[in-house]
């Protein structure tokens, strides 16, 4: 590895004055596609976003976004599609997330203000901690039910690389 | 998954880069038994696994828990994005947290 210059690494990708073009991924609800996903899109972020630090907070909230598709959405229909688009701007990255299963509880998209004391370690649950890393690390969430789709979108600073 | 004696502890060592949803359901079972009549002390070696997600941590919460009350879990070698899901859930106050295997081993040892 060469020094860091500061400047960007010379691995072939095109320099750019704008922001990236829109990366999209279609796949199905289930947990060996979500791991291949986020390969996929975690390998195609990083050729604009440098600091491995954004790309850890990025695959995390994207991951539990996805596993509530598989688990809760289409829970009880099995399997379906799912599509997810990602989009740079001021600054930030938007992850929007759709799919045809059941729609979000609303209660589960209301921030959680209190944190409560933990339980003892023989009394602690084994999940749910999905909805909480995803609010702890956005900026902001969206949400919308529309023609039967949930469509979530998830808003993260990032720092992209600029030439 | 693999396991060896040292000092008096048991090392677990995981395989697999990726502790997810795809994974889960047998890496507790593997847990089980890979720890069941071991020693009371058990190092989960991470060195290799760079990414969890709350499913993974909801399969080391069980690990734990299937240890008992007298054995314990320490974890080790924890990467930064690993090390960050512990944070945010605040699982990092509740197991052992070691940089290394070789440190969870010596910590103990005296």
């Amino acid at each position: 590895m060469l020094a860091d210059s500061g400047l960007p690494p010379k691995d072939g990708a095109a320099p750019y004055m704008t922001a990236p073009a829109e990366i999209q991924l279609h796949f199905t609800s289930t947990d060996m596609s979500v791991r291949q996903a986020l390969i996929r899109l975690l390998a195609q972020l990083a050729r604009h976003v440098p600091d491995q630090d954004d790309l850890g907070r990025v695959e995390i909230v994207v991951a539990e976004a996805l596993n509530n598709v598989v688990e809760h959405a289409y829970c009880s229909a099995g399997m379906g599609p799912v599509d997810l688009r990602c989009r740079f701007g001021c600054g930030r990255l938007f992850v929007t997330i759709g799919d045809e299963g059941v729609p979000v509880p609303q209660a589960i998209l209301v921030p959680e203000v209190v944190q409560a004391p933990l339980p003892l370690p023989e009394e602690l649950p084994e999940g749910g901690w999905g909805w909480m890393l995803i609010r702890e690390l956005t900026e902001n969430l969206s949400y919308h039910r529309v023609g039967g789709r949930n469509e979530l979108t998830l808003e993260m600073l990032v720092s992209i690389r600029d030439s | 998954m693999s396991t060896i004696s040292r000092s008096g502890f048991q090392i677990v060592t995981v395989a697999e880069t990726r502790i997810d949803a795809a994974v889960a359901i047998a890496f507790k079972d593997q847990m089980r038994q890979l720890t069941d009549g071991g020693a009371p002390d058990v190092v989960l070696d991470l060195t290799d696994v760079s990414f969890i997600d709350s499913s993974g941590l909801g399969a080391i919460v069980a690990a734990m828990k299937q240890l008992g009350k007298d054995r314990r879990l320490h974890l080790a070698a924890l990467m930064p994005n690993v090390d960050k899901v512990f944070r945010l859930t605040r699982m990092d106050t509740v197991f052992a947290i070691h940089d290394s295997v070789e440190q969870a081993v010596g910590a103990n040892a005296g």
